[in-house]
């Protein structure tokens, strides 16, 4: 079903695989403000984070959500943290180890 | 008289980024660091515009507003990410208030650009303020920007441009004019590709020549521009400043355009975007407590330079999107259709009045409670929870 406000999600991938949307349970610090995700579980594998590359929020309604780009070493991910739901979402796959996407 | 310039107090910060979204995105994922990146506005890389390419895609002759078919002809190994508008809103956000902490005396000037003033700063020093600038948003954000420091915020946004990117640039009263020589015109912010053309024809063709022209001769052709043209490369003239601490002016314009991924001469869908982006524009001017008399519809056929662009001043303000739509109609012609495939559609509204909720008919008052509940409920839940039928359209291929 068209909704208006798909015309900003554009960062939608154009591969579908590159889509997650999946609940995931995210190991991370709560410092000063400051949100550091650690690790995170999916599919039964705990991922490492090496480093995250990028941080943004963005308010959807009444909700804030905080997104992170993280790298495993092999892969880039995004996570995202709603503030209000205190839960995280494997968004998506930004890029794999067999290089950029 | 050339030659002249007037030595001014205080001086100007241009803060530029560079390639903004493509450095953003190279930021996210470092894989695409050093490779002829390009950013589209759309997720579908073959049918979208570049809306930023990174300086190995610049380098290449890729730059905004190119159609991405053609950007990938020039570099079919270019990589592709489409354009994810809350990094940058969040990104540029940040950054305004990371330049808080510099100068109380600041600007938006864009999403990318920014203006710092150092007025009333008597013990900064420019170069010092830029330096400490640059090292503080290449160590938050994993970006740089090129700043430009100059006496009058037109040469500091042309000195921005000098030296890109990473670039350092001060322009003394003293640089000038020899620091015009051999620079395009079109470097000077104002001098579009109309007026450059215009210039040329009359041998114009660097800033210097610009410098060392007559008054009258600018004035005899340009009138008021060729006063303002004289005036600017002497340090005499500057456009206005609206600092963030004095900003409380309601804009002069609200539009939304989009640009579609086909062209299309499908009436219903054509229509169902106005209805979308003055239902966009109608809610901005909600949330600012706006009503536009003016409404300008434009549609264009991006590859056969053809379209229809006109406005029309109506005796009654509104803030409705229906409203608005079929003003809209109203402008294209009643009753008329779109007889050309239409590919970019853009509404805008002007000529603004503050919002009066004193109606004289029960049904204007009706139906401003119900925009005030579709405004509430969008708010809360997010935006385009609730709109109007007809926009289901606009997503039909």
């Amino acid at each position: 079903m068209f909704n208006p406000k798909a015309r900003w999600d554009r960062e939608l991938p154009q591969n579908p695989n590159e889509l997650l949307d999946e609940k995931i349970s995210v190991y991370a610090f709560f410092d000063k403000g400051k949100i550091i995700p650690q690790h995170f579980v999916w599919k039964n594998n705990i991922h490492k984070i090496k480093q995250t590359t990028y941080f943004w929020q963005e308010r959807q309604g009444k909700e804030l959500i905080s997104f992170f780009s993280v790298d495993t070493g092999s892969d880039i991910y995004q996570l995202s943290f709603n503030n209000t739901t205190f839960g995280w979402r494997l968004d998506r796959l930004i890029s794999s180890s067999a290089g950029p996407t | 008289m050339p030659g002249q310039l007037k030595i001014y107090p205080h001086m100007f910060l241009h803060i530029d980024m560079d390639a903004f979204f493509a450095s953003v995105e190279q930021a996210v994922n470092p894989h695409l660091k050093g490779h002829p990146l390009i950013v589209g506005s759309r997720a579908n890389k073959y049918h979208t515009v570049v809306c930023a390419a990174s300086y190995e895609a610049k380098a290449l002759g890729i730059d905004s507003g190119m159609n991405t078919r053609e950007a990938f002809q020039i570099c079919p190994q270019a990589k592709f990410v489409a354009a994810n508008s809350a990094r940058y809103i969040f990104t540029s956000e940040r950054i305004f208030e990371l330049l808080q902490d510099f100068s109380p005396n600041l600007e938006y000037v864009s999403i990318d650009e920014f203006l710092v003033g150092l007025e009333g700063q008597e013990n900064a020093k420019p170069l010092e303020v830029a330096k400490k600038i640059k090292q503080a948003i290449k160590k938050r954000f994993f970006i740089t920007c090129s700043i430009g420091i100059a006496p009058t915020r037109i040469l500091a946004k042309l000195a921005s441009k000098i030296n890109k990117p990473d670039g350092l640039k001060v322009i003394a009263p003293a640089d000038i004019p020899g620091l015009f020589e051999g620079m395009p015109i079109e470097k000077l912010c104002g001098i579009g590709p109309s007026l450059k053309r215009q210039l040329n024809s009359l041998g114009i063709i660097t800033l210097k020549d610009l410098f060392d022209t007559p008054e009258e001769l600018l004035s005899s052709h340009f009138g008021k521009v060729g006063h303002w043209l004289y005036e600017a490369v002497r340090l005499n003239y500057d456009l206005p400043v609206t600092f963030f601490n004095t900003q409380n002016k309601p804009p002069k314009s609200i539009s939304h355009s989009y640009t579609l991924a086909r062209e299309t001469s499908n009436n219903e869908r054509i229509f169902a975007w106005i209805r979308l982006l003055s239902e966009m524009v109608s809610e901005r001017l909600r949330r600012q407590n706006l009503e536009a008399k003016t409404v300008h519809l434009y549609l264009l056929n991006l590859d056969q330079n053809r379209g229809f662009s006109r406005q029309k001043t109506f005796g009654q303000a509104t803030s409705d999107g229906y409203e608005l739509y079929k003003r809209c109609r109203l402008i294209l012609g009643p009753n008329k259709g779109i007889n050309f495939k239409v590919r970019a559609i853009g509404v805008t509204a002007s000529n603004f009045a503050p919002i009066e909720d004193l109606f004289l008919f029960n049904e204007q008052a009706k139906r401003y409670r119900l925009l005030q509940a579709q405004d509430s409920i969008n708010s809360k839940i997010g935006e385009w929870s609730i709109f109007p039928a007809q926009i289901m359209q606009a997503g039909r291929k």
